[in-house]
């Protein structure tokens, strides 16, 4: 997936948040109803807080908002800007806008990174498709 | 004396820019490398800065990178690159019709620790 800059993206299961969700682009936390996702954060040197972004209660829900966020952040982001930098040039109203009030943009947009994104293969289950050569993994004997 | 080549595997057995593990009984694993040329090279599996697997490491050029702290080793030789010192156990290797042939002398013997 092609992006102004790397994005890092977490999922945790519960509250307990080990995978630090609250410091990723793109967080999720599962909660008791469903499920949280944050934006914006940023992990390394200038640490930043992911910003609140939605309470979803599927994890299709999940997909289609977060993949309209970045599907936005790729259309408008600039070269080498990291979501956190995105979302202080543009506000977090803004994004909201696009991606929580406009539901058929945001259907349109999460439609474009599918698109996007059509006949990749997954390296973790679809070895022959993505060129993973899988005897690298079984040892030899002499 | 002549070497006592052991057949270990064909050389499309081993993905290129990448390598197979061979185990041995007692002793450490070795890797053994496929370059971009199709050239075979094979190394104790061993990092000899903190015994990283080499086997798990970018193959380019002639070298290795260890997955654990980016040394870059020459496959020829064993060697780490300057600025970094140290070698690992190198094993000669033989191809002949697509095969790949270790000696085996060097893969039973007891293994000696290059500094």
């Amino acid at each position: 997936m092609y992006s102004p800059h790397k994005v890092k993206i977490a999922v945790s299961g519960c509250p307990r948040n080990c995978a630090e969700s609250g410091i990723k682009d793109v967080g999720v936390i599962g909660v008791d109803s469903g499920w949280e996702i944050y934006i914006g954060g940023n992990g390394g040197i200038k640490t930043e807080v992911a910003h609140f972004f939605a309470k979803l209660k599927t994890h299709e829900e999940v997909l289609e908002y977060a993949g309209a966020f970045l599907q936005l952040y790729r259309e408008e982001g600039w070269y080498l800007e990291r979501t956190v930098h995105y979302l202080a040039r543009v506000g977090l109203e803004h994004v909201k806008k696009k991606v929580l009030e406009d539901h058929a943009g945001r259907k349109a947009l999460y439609e474009r990174l599918l698109f996007s994104l059509d006949g990749l293969p997954d390296p973790w289950h679809e070895f022959d498709k993505a060129h993973v050569d899988a005897r690298q993994f079984t040892p030899l004997t002499a | 004396m002549s070497k006592q080549w052991k057949a270990i595997c064909s050389v499309a057995d081993i993905p290129v820019l990448g390598s197979r593990v061979l185990k041995r009984a007692t002793q450490p694993d070795v890797a053994i490398f496929r370059n971009s040329e199709d050239g075979v090279f094979a190394l104790l599996d061993r990092c000899p800065h903190k015994g990283g697997p080499l086997s798990q490491g970018i193959v380019f050029g002639e070298r290795v990178a260890c997955p654990l702290h980016n040394w870059n080793i020459e496959l020829q030789s064993g060697c780490a690159v300057a600025p970094d010192e140290g070698c690992t156990q190198k094993f000669s290797v033989k191809v002949e019709d697509g095969q790949v042939y270790l000696d085996a002398a060097e893969l039973n013997a007891v293994e000696a620790e290059v500094a």
